[in-house]
């Protein structure tokens, strides 16, 4: 992916993101596709008004839990995403 | 990602470190920003034709009505999901699942046969860009036009149109975040709610978020989606073989390239004039004259492109076209007859695909056609265990849930199986609304000595008083005390 552009050369239009864009591309979208899977299997065998939350049944809407299940999921994802990148990173050359 | 080079294993080295001055433009170096030149031609208006298929039924049919209600909505409030004259319950999951198989299986045959096809065509990635970029091009001008705007300094007229356009994408994106929820929430409320200003948080929160999604990739990240995001654009490789659809330059013909200007000097030149319009038209910013890349998403524009200059320099069409690896190698077009084409079309791989996707397809087919409108759950009652009644009888409670999934009203009668001289008492018929359900309280009273102690089993059968052939048939246990 580290491409050299080479501005003379007007075949060449590469972009590779770098920065923020690099992490949004590596690991905040492939976990968001693995807790919108996550989601659709979790919400599709448990109903949201029969979850409790610390001992009392969750006081929220369905969509209000169906929203937060998705973002717990996604951090969860995301997490583990971020460390797999982390460490790729720093594997030493084979 | 390029791993960091190792040191095991190698005796240690001495590194003379030269410092160089930090970089800050490092980090946005490697982009450029890809202007592509629109051109018409057969796959544009194929692409068109699919962007107006996809978006028309997108954007309608969470309009469309059906039986009085939104013909499509997975309601997720109510846990149910209609299609058309469908209605799915939580228990119907495995419809779901079959229906994703049937996706991906039908993705791998469309794949192994054309190729990159649904990247090309119908990929709302692909096509939401497409819009967005029709948008940019009416807004700010063609690809030159564009090019000098990039390049200006800041003006009012540069700030005019940039405002415009992302004032136009932002409401384009913003209806399209709408529609979104409007398939998960009725869609006529919501509307209303949007005009009165009365939308839920949540509902809010989620139009924005994939309104900002689509402005963030069809505007900006465009065919970075497909080149780094994309898991599909990494795997189909491993769905290619020889004989599937490529697009492809014919470099046999075309090389050595050259302008007419080369010819007249007397150098040998192929047909291709390297006019740089495949380059430019393609939105992944590739050429395609270096052979089958993956970024290649397969919009067979660069075919549109070159067809149009072999047709003013008066040469035959075709130098970049539609091909396949193996009539690559062979140096002769892709398929010269309907023969050819069923030849290449009938192979191993095309016929596994196609007969597990038939065996998917009628499996579910059948389930649905053949399912019973009724689901019961029955729950023993765990808070009253078997009690003695009135008239020396045993009595156990039940918790009996009916659920209608057909489209209109129904009732039902029910009885019980395996007791020897089990009663309901105050049991009438059970009526049901269309696609509804209803819990009921079930007393079900046996005489006391006529069952040892213990857990019997009990079967209860639910039966539609309109419908001999819709019946369910659940089981539970009956409880009798020592």
């Amino acid at each position: 992916m580290a491409d050299a552009i080479n501005d003379d050369d007007p075949h060449d239009t590469h972009r590779t993101p770098g920065g923020a864009a690099r992490l949004f591309a590596l690991v905040s979208w492939p976990s968001f596709l693995v807790a919108a899977v996550a989601e659709l299997v979790f919400f599709s065998v448990i109903n949201p008004q029969e979850l409790y939350l610390l001992g009392e049944p969750v006081g929220f809407s369905p969509v209000a839990t169906y929203s937060i299940g998705f973002f717990g999921f996604w951090a969860v994802t995301g997490a583990s995403s971020l460390m797999t990148a982390w460490l790729a990173e720093k594997l030493p050359a084979r | 990602m390029e791993p960091r080079s190792s040191t095991a294993g190698r005796p240690a080295r001495v590194i003379p470190i030269t410092e160089v001055p930090a970089d800050e433009s490092d980090l946005y170096a490697a982009r450029k920003k890809i202007q592509p030149r629109s051109i018409k031609g057969r796959f544009n208006s194929l692409r068109w034709a699919m962007v107006w298929i996809t978006q028309l039924v997108f954007y309608g049919l969470p309009w469309l009505p059906w039986n009085g209600r939104q013909a499509v909505l997975f309601d997720l409030v109510e846990r149910k999901f209609y299609i058309f004259g469908l209605v799915l319950w939580p228990q119907d999951v495995v419809y779901l699942t079959l229906l994703l198989i049937i996706s991906a299986l039908g993705l791998f045959l469309v794949t192994a046969v054309a190729g990159r096809v649904w990247c090309g065509y119908a990929c709302p990635q692909s096509v939401y860009t497409e819009i967005f970029m029709w948008i940019e091009r009416h807004v700010e001008g063609d690809r030159s036009a564009r090019m000098k705007l990039d390049a200006a300094s800041m003006s009012l007229s540069k700030f005019g149109r940039r405002l415009a356009k992302h004032g136009i994408w932002a409401a384009l994106a913003l209806w399209t975040g709408f529609t979104f929820v409007g398939f998960f929430s009725p869609i006529q409320e919501l509307a209303a709610e949007v005009g009165s200003f009365g939308l839920g948080p949540w509902e809010a929160f989620w139009m924005l978020f994939y309104a900002a999604f689509t402005y963030l990739f069809a505007g900006h990240m465009r065919e970075q989606v497909c080149k780094y995001m994309c898991p599909y654009a990494r795997f189909q490789g491993v769905m290619f073989d020889p004989d599937t659809l490529i697009v492809s330059y014919d470099a046999n013909r075309g090389e050595p390239r050259g302008s007419k200007k080369k010819a007249k000097e007397g150098q040998p030149v192929g047909d291709c004039v390297d006019c740089d319009w495949c380059v430019q038209v393609c939105p992944t910013g590739i050429d395609i004259r270096n052979g089958l890349q993956y970024e290649c998403i397969g919009c067979a524009l660069c075919i549109d492109a070159c067809d149009q200059v072999m047709d003013k320099v008066g040469r035959p069409r075709g130098l970049i076209a539609y091909s396949t690896e193996r009539a690559q190698l062979a140096g002769k077009p892709a398929h010269e007859g309907w023969r050819e084409v069923l030849a290449h079309v009938l192979r191993p791989r095309v016929i596994l695909y196609t007969s597990l996707l038939l065996f998917i397809v009628s499996g579910f087919a059948w389930a649905l056609l053949t399912r019973t409108p009724v689901k019961m759950n029955v729950m023993r009652d765990r808070a009253s265990l078997a009690r003695e009644v009135e008239g020396g009888k045993i009595e156990n409670v039940y918790q009996l849930r009916v659920m209608n999934t057909s489209e209109s009203p129904r009732r039902f009668v029910l009885d019980v199986e395996g007791l020897p001289g089990a009663t309901l008492p105050g049991l009438r018929e059970i009526e049901v609304e269309a696609a509804g359900s209803r819990d009921v309280a079930l007393r079900v009273q046996v005489d006391a000595d006529s069952l040892a102690p213990g857990s019997h089993t009990v079967y209860f059968n639910l039966q539609a008083v309109d419908a001999p052939d819709v019946r369910v048939h659940e089981k539970s246990s009956f409880l009798q005390p020592r």
